[in-house]
């Protein structure tokens, strides 16, 4: 196989998200448009329905460091969520717990990472009680370049 | 590493027995296909005197489908948008097998001498290319200057 | 038109409804057989090659009486804009000499085995191969040029197949992108866009007319949709409508969370209550309590009139406005009709399901009352009947939503009552299994029958008003 290098394999990505229809439950693009090492990435998950986060729109993080697609991105919600895999004080996913995503391969990408936190939502041990709708994790991001 | 074809063997050996002028071409440690470049402005252009970052992979397809190119250095021009992004129609519909990197990149530089304010793929600058062409290349100068000048002087080794 | 006939919509006896429109259904036997009438019709009067005829008439998008003008007017001129030579050569595979160099894989020499087009551009085999297989691959077909830089000649039909012989299933492919591309060319065809369809259809309403005369079409598999926008049946509301909706609904899906999904509470005990009917009579399975989901209000308060709750009342809503926001009421008057337009379209899938569940009860009625298949059709055309006028009732609202109030949106609002009235007690009678101590099965018969027929009446009714309406320009739309 030939190996796609981060940057173009973040690019593909990138194209995919912004071709992508609003059908979806989830979308995803750049934190900042300027960003050429397109290292900040935004998303918004729809809590689907029959589920505790019905009705409600989750505001997810992710940052894809140089080791990209080799290592897998770092996770927070910025939104708050009550969910058994998300750091109840800083909002950050532990992807090791997350069903589909305890074993990253590179040939994950974004948005499945935004699928698996989707399915996760979907699961019997996540009917829990829900933190205030639109509150959002007030805290400064580890190595981020610009804090939220 | 898979099997590297024929082609790609001998437009690399083609690169460096018979260089471009004005574009350097560098491998990137353990991806055969990927590759740093450095283009100079081309001269009696808002880029001319700088020297322009690009990174090139080619796909598995290649040369069937086209290289896949992005500038590294911040660009102002009508056609390359915030993330080095290029519009150009021989990377696009009009590819052609026959084209080779060395013709991609002469195209490029072409590209920079000659924008196309109609075919934008950075909407904002076609606009001002558009609407005050003298202001749009005094900026291009500007950051040419900035980003692709004054960053090699500081630090050779620097990324621009 | 060739002498093709259209098929009759509804068979031949019955006489063409104002809002229904003539088109007719190929397979893609049918295709083929007509692009090659096409060009045998222009082969003689052309005096051309087949391959040159056929890439000419591709070229300029099967405009027959064009190309035959501009053909005549200036031979030499149009087969140059097109790139085209009068007699191209046979395509041949040629051994290699000592000056030939492949410019895509840089093998050389007299080893290779190469091919050209009257360009005289050499390219080896291997790679002409893997070049048209991988456009084949992207969709192409026809548009397929010399893998040259810049070179404009078309590769032509003929040595493409030359070229993929040896490869059938990639062959195949190659001709159906040749049809694809015949339906996608034409104005006047379309691909049915049910997922896995192979039918293409063929309409001649002229395009100036869609706005008026929505061009509903129905594939042979079943599909119903709209000729000009391609979007399933949605009929009444035009075109232009539709796509202000949906857009509409779209955006306020991601800002806004009020979409009630599929369940509600009890008003009285709150208990979760799901809609598993298609019909809006609902009954609490906890507290017994009777509403209509539409408006949530007792069941019993609507009596036979229930229907009220269909109207947006301007009159009523006036205090209302008064006291809140303008965007709030704006907001208000889009749930009442998006509510409407999506209980609707919960319900026709519901009714769809209710058709498999007919379709169980028709065997257990023809079991236990020995009737013949023939004679237990009745309940499946009443179940064909309510998805039809739910399709029609969801995109009523649509029309109602952007119709300017007035006399005639009154009477069109009537209209729609009386439409909704009859539906949803059609759905109740048919959603109801025969119980003992219910009637005969020959008065349940009649019963639906009789409902059906009077259904079918307001749905005409109510299609032709509309379209008459917008025929004569009496419908008064304003948008956002």
């Amino acid at each position: 196989m030939v190996e796609v290098p981060r940057n173009f394999r973040l690019l593909e990505e990138l194209e995919q998200g912004e071709k992508a229809t609003s059908a979806g439950y989830c979308s995803y693009g750049l934190a900042d448009l300027e960003d050429s090492l397109m290292y900040n990435w935004t998303a918004l998950i729809l809590g689907p329905l029959n589920t505790p986060f019905e009705n409600r729109l989750y505001q997810v993080l992710l940052r894809c460091d140089e080791n990209y697609p080799k290592v897998a991105p770092k996770v927070w919600f910025i939104t708050q969520i009550n969910m058994p895999g998300v750091n109840q004080k800083t909002g950050e996913v532990d992807l090791s717990t997350i069903e589909y995503m305890n074993k990253w391969k590179p040939s994950y990408t974004i948005h499945m990472v935004l699928e698996a936190l989707s399915e996760k939502m979907t699961r019997k041990e996540s009917r829990l009680p829900q933190p205030d709708k639109n509150s959002t994790y007030k805290v400064i991001r580890p190595d981020s370049k610009k804090p939220e | 590493m898979a099997d590297v074809p024929k082609r790609i063997l001998k437009e690399i050996e083609r690169l460096n027995r018979d260089p471009v002028p004005g574009i350097e071409v560098n491998t990137i440690e353990d991806n055969i296909r990927y590759f740093n470049v450095i283009m100079c402005g081309p001269s009696k252009s808002p880029y001319e005197g700088g020297r322009f970052k690009l990174e090139l992979f080619l796909p598995e397809e290649y040369p069937m489908s086209p290289p896949k190119v992005r500038f590294l250095t911040k660009m102002y021009h009508p056609n390359i948008d915030k993330l080095g992004r290029i519009c150009l129609d021989i990377l696009k519909d009009k590819w052609s097998p026959a084209l080779q990197i060395r013709t991609v990149l002469l195209s490029i530089q072409a590209l920079l001498s000659a924008p196309n304010p109609d075919d934008p793929l950075a909407n904002d600058v076609a606009d001002q290319w558009k609407t005050d062409e003298k202001l749009a290349i005094q900026t291009a100068t500007e950051w040419t200057q900035k980003y692709a000048i004054e960053v090699w002087a500081k630090n050779p080794e620097v990324k621009p | 038109m060739d002498g093709d006939e259209f098929e009759p919509i509804l068979g031949s006896l019955q006489k063409k409804k104002p809002w229904e429109v003539d088109f007719k259904v190929y397979d893609p036997h049918d295709l083929l057989v007509k692009q090659e009438a096409i060009v045998d019709r222009l082969q003689s009067p052309l005096a051309l090659s087949r391959e040159t005829t056929t890439l000419l008439l591709r070229c300029c998008f099967w405009k027959e009486e064009s190309l035959l003008e501009s053909f005549l007017l200036d031979r030499d001129g149009t087969l140059a804009k097109v790139g085209l030579p009068e007699h191209p050569p046979r395509p041949k595979f040629e051994a290699g000499d000592e000056s030939f160099m492949c410019e895509i894989c840089y093998c050389d020499g007299a080893d290779e085995t190469y091919l050209a087009l009257w360009c005289g551009h050499r390219f080896c085999r291997d790679c002409y191969r893997a070049y048209v297989s991988g456009k084949v691959h992207e969709g192409e077909s026809w548009r397929i040029r010399c893998p040259a830089v810049k070179c404009r000649t078309l590769l032509g039909l003929e040595p493409a197949r030359f070229i993929l012989a040896d490869d059938k299933a990639m062959l195949n492919r190659y001709e159906e992108n040749l049809t694809r591309s015949f339906v996608n060319d034409l104005p006047t065809f379309s691909w049915c866009p049910a997922p896995n369809c192979e039918y293409a259809i063929e309409c001649q309403v002229p395009r100036s007319t869609w706005e008026t005369t929505i061009p509903t079409v129905h594939c042979r598999c079943g599909k119903a949709f709209c000729f000009s926008c391609k979007h399933d049946d949605h009929i009444p509301a035009p075109c232009s409508l539709v796509s202000m909706w949906m857009q509409k609904c779209k955006d306020d899906s991601e800002t806004s969370n009020w979409i009630k999904a599929n369940t509600k509470e009890c008003v009285k005990c709150k208990s979760t209550i799901e809609k598993n009917g298609g019909c809006n009579h609902m009954v609490c399975r906890e507290c017994h309590h009777e509403f209509c989901w539409v408006c949530m209000g007792p069941w019993a308060e609507h009596g036979q009139s229930y229907y009220n709750c269909n109207r947006f009342d301007e009159d009523s809503s006036k205090n209302a406005r008064d006291s809140v926001s303008k965007s709030r009421a704006m907001l208000e008057r889009y749930l009442h009709y998006f509510t409407r337009y999506n209980n609707h379209e919960q319900s026709a899938k519901l009714a769809r399901r209710l058709l498999a569940a007919t379709e169980k009860n028709m065997d257990q009625i023809q079991r236990d009352h020995t009737l013949s298949w023939i004679e237990v059709q009745f309940l499946s055309e009443a179940v064909d009947v309510l998805s039809l006028c739910r399709s029609t009732l969801k995109w009523s609202y649509v029309l109602g939503y952007y119709m300017k109030s007035g006399n005639q949106k009154t009477i069109f609002e009537n209209n729609q009552s009386d439409l909704e009235m009859a539906t949803e007690l059609l759905n109740e009678l048919v959603e109801n299994p025969i119980t003992e101590d219910g009637p005969s099965i020959e008065e349940f018969k009649r019963m639906v029958i009789d409902k059906s027929t009077y259904v079918k009446t307001r749905w005409e009714t109510i299609l032709a008003d509309i379209t008459a309406g917008l025929q004569e320009n009496r419908w008064q739309f304003e948008s956002e």
